[in-house]
């Protein structure tokens, strides 16, 4: 299959990486020092289970690539302003794209100027990071749970599974994909905004009742923006996230890392969502809202001194 | 006056010094490197037009001092259950204990321990640091002290504290009303210093976000609320002039608590943001901003946690 995976970060360059070494034609999109080194000296993942390096294409230009069969679409969410209509040198009658960004608004923002029947809403679980330029670490292997809007297993849908299968990634074609995403935006929505205002780990953060109970708060009411919203949700879904975060090993989620290190973040797709998506339905989201407000200040990264 | 000051820290440090150089017989009890630094230079203190170095005594064992006429005391609230047992045996039958703490809660805690007639309660306007061991700077122009009586009296023992003070250069001011004094400095700095540390971001950069403003205006309407319930009514007027006071300070000025957070150091938290919620919950009012300041924070009331 012709893929181009939008974002070699830490998701697509995993995700890259492997479906490269299976043997499909993959073009990565990468920029900076990371994109040089790939080019250069390949790609190199380690991951729990080995490690390996593999040679890729790699360009910073879509309109490089031509048409493709399947576009990864993997950015952080705060670049989706500038990158989505640069896809569209990618994108056939007979393209589909599968995104796997955080948050539950991805799929429209593509489908928006790319035409809604070519996307496909997905998520993706899994702690990984760029190391150092060309390098891309996976502490928990990746996991990927997608779908068409319209419930349908429709031929794509399963092409794209058998790919990613072979590619030796878990994946699992989803009837709801809307329910799959919500699912991990409540939970990645508290989360994230937690450990990024508290400046502590989840791991940590979880040993104190007064954390894990405004823990349980957030997700409640993000939650009740999704019922309200008309998503299919488990009412238990709080305290089974509770359950399967204190069964997580020590990680850093990717907004904290952002958030640490002075980087832009992706509030504005997460706790920013819950408070705008609460907002259209009449559902108040006081411990979002709270989180946004002191978060916000730092949403666009510490500018670089040079 | 014999005077012992109780924590040589960045208020206790420049009202120490400012005594001594008064000619008063100041003893100061510190410990660690900052101890060891004044006794081996004297206590420098850097003020906004000058500096001088007080030659002042300094021990880390209140026994060498003995019952004194006044103990100030300006440890960090997180000290209290250490350091409130430690000043006995400078506690004497005519020894008066003026507490400058932050929070609503020292001249209670202190009171338990030695009565509570003993006790003044006071709170400091002042801007201070130790910015090494044995150098407090002083960056507020004047400091700037308020207590008084719990009754409201105008004491011949408050009078005798003011004038000492009024010669040392602090201006000293003797409250009708401390408890609504007190009440009044919670009121701007438990949601400033709080919004602040959470947000990593001086309280006046905070507020020039409306998102930030409006989240520091509802959590000083939460201290407003439990303050009125608890007996310190508060008025629209006072919760604005809470907010005028926090946009008046300078961009950039932190908060004494999120410099602490910032330079991985204990946390004041109980004090300042504790109080609001255990405070609220006595008299049945809801702060859920406190709550959520307090559970954000809490792992970092001993210094940074192992794992960040």
């Amino acid at each position: 299959m012709r893929i181009a995976v939008v974002g070699a970060g830490g998701v697509g360059g995993c995700i890259g990486g492997l479906l490269t070494k299976a043997g499909n034609d993959v073009w990565l999109i990468a920029r900076g020092e990371h994109l040089k080194a790939m080019q250069t000296n390949g790609l190199r993942l380690v991951r729990p289970g080995g490690e390996f390096t593999v040679p890729v294409n790699a360009t910073g230009d879509p309109a490089e690539i031509g048409l493709v069969d399947l576009v990864l679409f993997t950015v952080k969410t705060m670049q989706n302003r500038q990158i989505i209509t640069s896809l569209r040198p990618l994108v056939g009658p007979k393209t589909s794209v599968l995104t796997l960004q955080n948050g539950v608004e991805s799929h429209e923002q593509l489908g928006a100027v790319l035409g809604s029947q070519c996307v496909l809403p997905g998520a993706y679980w899994a702690s990984s990071y760029i190391k150092s330029p060309g390098v891309i670490v996976e502490s928990i292997e990746a996991r990927i749970s997608f779908g068409e809007l319209d419930d349908a297993e429709s031929l794509r849908a399963l092409d794209i599974r058998k790919v990613l299968r072979d590619a030796g990634i878990e994946t699992e074609l989803s009837p709801d994909p809307m329910e799959v995403l919500w699912r991990k935006f409540i939970v990645l929505s508290s989360a994230a905004g937690m450990t990024s205002a508290a400046q502590t780990r989840m791991s940590e953060l979880l040993k104190f009742p007064d954390a894990r109970k405004m823990f349980c708060d957030a997700m409640a009411e993000a939650l009740i923006v999704g019922l309200t919203r008309g998503i299919n949700l488990p009412d238990n879904l709080v305290q089974e996230s509770l359950a399967y975060m204190d069964g997580l090993p020590d990680f850093q989620n990717s907004m904290h890392s952002d958030y640490e290190n002075g980087r832009p973040t992706e509030l504005d797709a997460l706790s920013g969502a819950v408070v705008r998506l609460g907002k259209q339905v009449g559902v108040p989201t006081p411990v979002h809202r709270f989180l946004y407000s002191i978060l916000l200040p730092h949403k666009d990264g510490i500018p670089d001194p040079d | 006056m014999k005077i012992a000051v109780m924590g040589a820290g960045g208020i206790g440090g420049c009202c120490g010094s400012l005594l001594a150089r008064a000619g008063f017989d100041v003893s100061l009890i510190a410990r660690g490197s900052h101890l060891a630094a004044i006794k081996e230079q004297g206590l420098q203190l850097v003020q906004p037009d000058g500096e001088f170095t007080a030659d002042i005594a300094a021990t880390d064992d209140p026994s060498q001092v003995g019952p004194v006429d006044l103990v100030l005391f300006a440890v960090k609230g997180q000290q209290n259950s250490v350091a409130i047992p430690l000043i006995k045996p400078m506690v004497g039958d005519n020894t008066t204990v003026l507490t400058i703490q932050n929070g609503v809660e020292s001249a209670e805690q202190i009171g338990k321990e030695y009565g509570a007639d003993r006790v003044l309660p006071g709170s400091a306007y002042l801007l201070s640091n130790i910015i090494s061991p044995g150098v407090i700077r002083q960056i507020s122009p004047v400091p700037r002290v308020a207590f008084g009586e719990s009754n409201g009296d105008r004491s011949e023992r408050a009078v005798a504290i003011q004038e000492a003070f009024a010669k040392a250069g602090i201006e000293a001011e003797i409250s009708g009303d401390i408890n609504k004094a007190l009440w009044s400095k919670l009121l701007y700095n438990s949601p400033a210093n709080g919004m602040a540390s959470a947000a990593r971001l001086s309280p006046r950069d905070l507020v020039e976000f409306p998102e930030g403003a409006a989240m520091v205006k509802a959590a000083v309407q939460e201290v407003a609320s439990v303050g009125t319930a608890y007996g310190i009514p508060f008025s629209e007027e006072d919760v604005q002039g809470a907010l005028d006071l926090i946009a008046a300070r300078p961009m950039g000025a932190r908060g004494s608590m999120q410099a602490d957070l910032e330079a991985g150091r204990p946390l004041e938290l109980e004090a300042i943001v504790g109080a609001v919620g255990r405070i609220g919950r006595r008299v049945n009012v809801a702060t859920p901003i406190f709550d959520m300041l307090y559970a954000l924070l809490l792992p970092h009331v001993d210094g940074a946690p192992e794992n960040h």
